[in-house]
């Protein structure tokens, strides 16, 4: 297990190192200057010139490059071109915002969608199935984006239950906090159930096929223990992975989700960062989102053996 | 009873509710801003979004009233001498600073020389060191309330370019920054005072209770300015449909410059909504150096080709019209000379196409979604273009492509737009120029009667320059003006005495809530 | 005849609609006294698994008893509420199913899956019951029961879980055991052990068992009495004995014909220069590494195997699983890299798969895979399917492909028809002669079949068997015949050789291996064969003789030289 964590850290080292200067030649690649960006419409060709010189954008790609690496190896992101800030501090704040969000959305559709996708799968093509999948899939089909305006709509302006637009985090005020959260969480629940229920549901059906749930049931097991004891299990492990691929691909893109909720999240600060060509910045997101990815992935894995002990580590 | 309303002012209230009524001190206003902040030093780490709250904090010695003219705020008055190289400020005696320190010519002196320092990192400093003619060769201060700045030409833009609103030039207590000479805190002199910046949730400022207001009527960013309100929260929300949302189920207060189309999603009777034209304007840029359009009868064909008036209309819903000149309407300096323009005629366009030796070759019309109104610039004339033969196609990029190829003059066709300038000759520097492919129109006539126009202050000579530079630019085509850009802002109902202006800078002070 | 503790009587049963239903199982009746140990016996389709677990109320989503009456210990279970079902399954029946890989819970350990019904049903302590488990694990076979509790399915092999099965069935002591083809996934040997377990087992416990199966000759000598069922009809049932002495039925005739008959083929004679020659050959996997820089562990799935096969002859490939017998098949074929050793076909070197003459003689040796369902890509038709392999000859149109590939298929049993169809539209004996055929087509000189008819009904194995033993003779080729099963080969294989951990332990002429067996292995392998000996109208089961006799040592070198040099 140990051996299995401290190998898979180090395939992740190459993958970083990919990430990190796809990023860099990518961000550099893309038309677009950030001096003239800041600079804007006035024609200011000396300030120009200037800032490109502070930003150390006149020096060769190999040198900058190098001079970024090696300062991430001292783990220093550098500063933002727009402000001027740390990149690293701003980064954590905005990464902890959108990881609450998304670890409490994921989570919670996962408490939906698993057990709801194993009742569907146990009455599979009955009324109850029906009604299960064609709701989730209605849920899916409908963009985040719209989810979200239409809650806002209900709950912030008709009935003025929750506060439509401002962030407060958990930490400084937790009943609060919550209220900010819901909508946004409810929006992510929504759209991430979907793709949950239906692996669930199909993972499900999968093993109900299979002669040990027909076993269970001639021990004489009632429904609910051969659902709960014998197909949870199983079903659950392929489910896991899916899981944790939304829980990774969330964390670094809920830019929408933060947008129209106004939530100070990272897919936001990626957004801005793109559109400013802030190349710090975004190097910096970018290369924790892959970091996070590769971790979240790591964690699913570990925790596989747990629903299935085929699966050595 | 103190005067309110701006006797000059364009806006246009047009909800009805807004009956003015006596203003009351207190309550918070929640008013949206679509990103953070990027800093707090003025000038510095900018946008316009941050330009927007630091004029809140901070002001300088003059600014800018309801009209775009030049008025007096840390200073009492000015003079300048025979020759136009000696400006001499007399500072009021009643300012104070946020940290409780009176202000004077010391602290005056400090900060300029704070911007005006290349390590500050100051956006503005080209205007003042000699890169564009102008040189401030000494900031100094002989007694308590008088400072003297010696220039070293005579420009008659000097006034106008401490006025601006991008580079603020504030007048902040040294204590803003510390032992290094790192900036930390803006100590300014505005009606409100940094209260908390919670990092891409929110800014909040206070109202500074020690402020004393400049005499002088209440005109936008310049006369007596009252912050009735005890606190302003600013928040950031990025998506507008939200912003609105918000404003209408009463968790925000204002939310500027949205679209026309967004009006219709409103409910009238919980919003007010604020508009007026403003010093921006749109263009439709032509680059002569480009093979085909260094043809003056191709240029002149797309120019009669456009339909400028039902462009205007359409683009806007009719809040503006068509403005040919490069001044933009609201002006002192925009007369019946600027207002002539094309006609449409497609006769003469074919005319002139077939002058041109035109083959169907569609133009390419570069343009961005990031500002709404380039792209629907760019989509209108793609139509008018097409009833008139001429085949053009849309070229959509990123914003921070479509600005690089106009900063390098790589388009052949650009629906574009300049932010305000505040002077004409300003706004004419913006297109007109040489050495550097960002400038629209090399023509040294033209840029020598601008210069004139920069240095001199007779009025009606300038005005004469000016009107000789449009009939030149009329004549030449360089690029076409379509119109000046607007501004919509809403309000909650209960924010009362709110006012747009050309500027379309949002100001909180002189307004206050009526539940 | 005994008390019947499981009485059917008339029960068809349907499924799909009300309106339209289907029935695939018509008015069967069938009774199983207490401690009796019944077969029904029939092929893949005749209905024998929906009868038996119509009795469990196990019946899959759509399938139900449309009439008749089933029985159990005088209790009427058609009708009978789920709750009250649930309290007779398990505690009075039990039922042990045809794969033992899927039928244990991978992610349970074993003794939570064995406990789990004696506490429900007795109310046992987990002591108890893990006690319990432990006696009837060391019952079927299982020796370190207390250990084996704490381990997961994964970690046993196939007979063993398939032991574990039967003994987490057998804990609650059920009056019925009702087994579902329970060995047919499994190796000839552990076949016969199993078969003899569930026996041994029941006669010790008293309890009834009503045994799935459709092999005749698996079940003859252990079951009392036998129901033959066809196409959903009980068509004849009795005692065992009678019906083998006396079958009536054609169904029951042509069961007992699919039977090995003890006739062996003759060995090659004509003299001529072997076809394949391998020499040395040698596979080993390499395991996963510890480290990066470790180095790897290593398998030995083959060592030091030669063979040589002549022309127009079939060389019998016997073994239990994991002997080497498909790592060598594969390696022949090219699909399998030799860590070291030589193949040569003819004069050529074929060793190395990717070797360009290796290409070349690539269409001369053909392979045809065990699971017939796998091997064909279910979104192509058949007909595609066969023409497959000539895609790449350029001379010829799609039309000629086309036609090619019909006359194979015919060649191959099937008619022109199935070209169109796709796999999941056939049989497994059907699917098997699409594989025969998309071999055939590339004219090979030599095809290795890799356990060709372990997946399909002994009857449907006899048809294939003898579509191959025409095909050889029409189109002169040799057959590298794999199979765990000494019985399969019987009747096709000249020469026959036996592996066992990656060696060749015998090998020699079908007939000499047959008679005299010089290897242990051999022994146990022939010793499970039942053999019938004609008797009166039908036939007496007979086993072989399985005494190695080391006196009658035979001579190497199957094919002998050209004696014309």
């Amino acid at each position: 297990m140990l051996r299995y964590v401290i190998l898979r850290c180090l395939a992740s080292i190459p993958t970083m190192f990919l990430v990190a200067v796809t990023v860099f030649v990518l961000m550099r690649l893309v038309p677009g200057d950030p001096a003239t960006l800041m600079v804007g419409d006035v024609t200011q060709v000396e300030r120009i010139e200037r800032l490109r010189e502070e930003m150390g954008l006149n020096d060769p790609l190999l040198v900058q490059f190098i001079a970024w690496m090696g300062a991430l190896l001292q783990g220093d992101f550098g500063t933002s071109f727009i402000n001027g800030a740390p990149v690293l501090p701003t980064l954590l704040d905005r990464f902890a915002v959108t990881a609450q969000v998304v670890a409490i959305s994921v989570l919670l559709a996962a408490v939906i969608a698993v057990p709801l996708g194993m009742i569907a799968a146990w009455r599979q093509n009955r009324s109850v199935d029906n009604v299960i999948v064609t709701t989730s899939i209605a849920a899916m089909s409908v963009p985040s984006f719209w989810i979200g305006l239409m809650l806002i709509l209900v709950f912030g302006i008709e009935l003025g239950w929750l506060p439509s637009v401002g962030y407060v985090s958990l930490t400084d005020d937790l009943t609060r906090g919550i209220m900010y959260l819901i909508m946004p969480v409810a929006a992510l629940v929504m759209a991430e159930l979907g793709t949950i229920l239906r692996m669930s549901r199909a993972a499900t059906i999968e093993v109900m096929r299979l002669d040990y749930i027909t076993h269970a049931r001639a021990k004489g097991l009632s429904e609910a223990d051969v659902l709960r004891r014998h197909a949870f299990p199983n079903a659950f492990a392929p489910t896991l992975t899916i899981i944790g691929l939304t829980l990774g691909a969330l964390l670094g893109g809920a830019a929408v989700i933060e947008t129209v909720f106004t939530l100070p999240g990272l897919g936001r600060h990626l957004i801005d960062a793109i559109s400013s060509r802030d190349y710090p910045v975004v190097q910096g997101v970018m290369l924790l989102v892959a970091l996070s990815y590769i971790l979240v992935n790591l964690i699913t894995d570990l925790l596989y053996p747990l629903f299935d002990p085929r699966v050595r580590l | 009873m103190k005067k309110l309303i701006s006797a000059s002012t364009i806006a246009l209230i047009c909800s009805a509710g807004a009956a003015v009524a006596d203003p009351e001190f207190g309550g918070i206003a929640k008013v949206a801003m679509k990103s953070d902040i990027l800093g707090t030093q003025p000038g510095v780490d900018r946008d316009g979004i941050t330009d927007t709250l630091l004029h809140h904090i901070m002001e300088g010695l003059v600014s800018y009233d309801a009209d775009v003219n030049v008025q007096p705020l840390l200073a009492e008055s000015w003079e300048i001498s025979e020759d136009g190289t000696t400006y001499t400020f007399t500072l009021r005696d009643d300012v104070m600073f946020h940290n409780g320190e009176p202000m004077t010519s010391a602290e005056v002196v400090w900060s300029w020389d704070r911007w005006l320092d290349l390590e500050t990192g100051w956006a503005c400093t080209d205007w003042y060191d000699g890169t564009e003619d102008l040189e401030i060769l000494s900031v100094t201060a002989p007694d308590e309330s008088t400072v003297v700045f010696e220039l070293n030409v005579a420009n008659s833009l000097f006034l106008a370019q401490i006025a601006n609103i991008q580079c603020l030039t504030a007048i902040v207590h040294p204590d803003s920054v510390d032992a290094e000479g790192n900036w930390v805190e803006p100590i300014g002199t505005g009606p409100y005072m940094l209260s908390e910046w919670n990092q891409g949730v929110s800014v909040t400022i206070e109202r500074f209770d020690d402020y004393t207001p400049a005499s002088g009527p209440a005109s936008a960013y310049a006369g007596e300015r009252i912050a009735y309100l005890d606190a302003v929260e600013f928040i950031v929300v990025p998506e507008t449909a939200t912003a609105l949302a918000g404003l209408q189920s009463g968790d925000l207060d204002l939310v500027d410059q949205i679209q026309p189309n967004d009006r219709n999603e409103l409910n009238p009777d919980l919003v007010t909504i604020h508009e007026a034209p403003s010093l921006e304007w749109n263009v439709l840029l032509m680059r002569v150096d480009n093979e085909l359009m260094s043809d003056i009868n191709m240029r002149r064909a797309v120019a009669l080709a456009i339909d400028f008036a039902v462009l205007a209309q359409t683009a806007s819903s009719g809040i503006v019209g068509y403005n040919p000149s490069t001044i933009p309407e609201g002006s002192v300096y925009h007369t019946a000379v600027q207002a002539e323009g094309y006609e449409r005629d497609l006769e003469e366009v074919a005319r002139l196409l077939e002058a041109a030796g035109y083959d169907g070759t569609p133009l390419q019309i570069q343009t961005n979604r990031r500002f709404n109104n380039m792209y629907q610039n760019a989509v209108i004339i793609q139509a008018m273009l097409a009833e008139a033969g001429i085949n053009s196609e849309l070229d959509v990029l990123e914003w921070a492509a479509h600005l690089d190829n106009y900063f390098n003059g790589q388009f052949q066709l650009s629906a574009f737009g300049y932010s305000a300038r505040t002077d004409p000759a300003l706004n004419y520097r913006s297109v007109l120029g040489e050495d550097h492919p960002a400038f629209q129109w090399y023509n040294t006539d033209a840029i020598a009667m601008v210069n004139e126009a920069a240095v001199i202050g007779d009025p009606e000579r300038r005005q004469a320059l000016f009107d000789e530079v449009h009939r030149m630019m009329i004549e030449e085509v360089p690029t076409l003006n379509l119109y000046n850009a607007f501004t919509i802002d809403v309000t909650s109902n209960r924010l009362q005495g709110y006012q747009v202006w050309p500027a379309a800078k949002p100001y909180l002070w002189n307004v206050w809530i009526e539940e | 005849m005994k008390t019947a503790i499981l009485q059917m009587r008339d029960v068809t049963i349907a499924f799909g609609g009300r309106e339209w239903p289907t029935d695939v199982v018509t008015s069967a009746s069938l009774s199983v006294g207490a401690g009796e140990f019944h077969a029904i016996v029939g092929e893949s389709g005749s209905g024998k698994t929906m009868l038996a677990r119509a009795a469990l109320g196990l019946l899959p989503p759509g399938g139900r008893v449309r009439a008749g009456s089933i029985t159990f210990d005088g209790t009427e279970l058609v009708g009978l509420g789920s709750r009250s079902i649930r309290a007779l399954r398990g505690k009075k029946m039990g039922m042990v199913f045809q794969d033992p890989l899927t039928s244990l819970n991978p992610s349970m350990r074993i003794g939570a899956q064995m406990c789990e019904a004696t506490m429900l049903h007795e109310k046992l302590s987990v002591k108890d019951a893990q006690d319990r488990a432990i006696d009837m694990l060391a019952r079927v076979g299982i020796p370190h029961g207390a250990r084996a509790l704490g381990c997961y399915p994964h970690e046993f092999s196939g007979g063993m879980r398939q032991r574990i099965m039967i003994a987490s069935t057998l804990l609650l002591k059920p009056q019925l055991l009702i087994a579902d083809e329970p060995t047919t996934a499994l190796d000839a040997i552990v076949q016969a052990d199993i078969m003899d377990l569930i026996r041994d087992v029941t006669r010790d416990l008293g309890t009834a068992v009503l045994m799935i199966s459709h092999d005749l000759g698996l079940v003859a000598d252990r079951a009392d009495r036998v129901s033959v069922m066809d196409a959903g009809v009980i068509v004849e049932a009795g005692p065992v004995d009678d019906i083998l002495i006396e079958p009536r039925h054609a169904k029951t005739k042509a069961l007992l014909a699919a039977l090995p008959q003890g006739e062996v083929k003759p060995p090659q004679s004509a003299q001529v220069a072997p076809l394949l020659h391998v020499t040395g050959a040698h596979v080993s996997f390499a395991g996963r590494k510890p480290w990066p820089w470790a180095k790897a562990p290593h398998t030995h799935a083959l060592r030091d195997v030669d063979i040589t096969l002549c022309p127009g002859e079939t060389l019998a490939i016997v073994g239990a699983s994991g002997s080497g017998k498909t790592t060598l098949g594969r390696a022949i074929a090219g699909l399998q890299d030799l860590t070291s050793g030589r193949i040569q076909f003819g004069d050529a070197d074929i060793t190395h798969p990717l070797a360009s003459r290796r290409r070349e003689l690539a269409r001369e040796i053909q392979i045809v895979f065990q699971d017939p369902m796998g091997s064909l890509d279910p979104r192509v038709r058949v007909g595609d399917s066969v023409a497959e392999g000539l895609r790449h000859t350029k001379t010829l149109s799609r039309a000629d492909r086309r036609k090619k590939a019909l006359t194979t298929l015919t060649a191959c049993g099937l008619d022109e028809d199935f070209a169109a169809r796709f796999p999941h539209q056939l049989s497994g004996g059907q699917r098997q002669r699409v594989g025969i055929a998309r071999a055939l087509i590339m004219q090979p000189k030599i095809i290795v079949l890799d356990e060709p008819v372990s997946a399909l009904d002994v009857t449907v194995q006899a048809q294939v068997l003898d579509l191959l033993e025409r095909l050889q003779r029409d189109h002169d080729l040799s057959y590298i015949f794999i199979s765990h099963d000494l019985g399969v080969v019987e009747s096709i294989a000249n020469r026959v050789m036996v592996m066992e951990d990656g060696i060749v332990v015998e090998e020699g002429h079908a007939a000499e291996v047959f008679r005299a067996p010089q290897h242990p292995f051999t022994c146990r392998l022939l010793s499970i064969l039942p053999e019938l000996k004609p008797q009166g109208r039908g036939y007496r089961l007979v086993r072989r003789q399985t005494h190695l006799d080391p006196a009658t040592r035979r001579e190497e070198s199957p094919c002998p030289q050209p004696t014309t040099a």
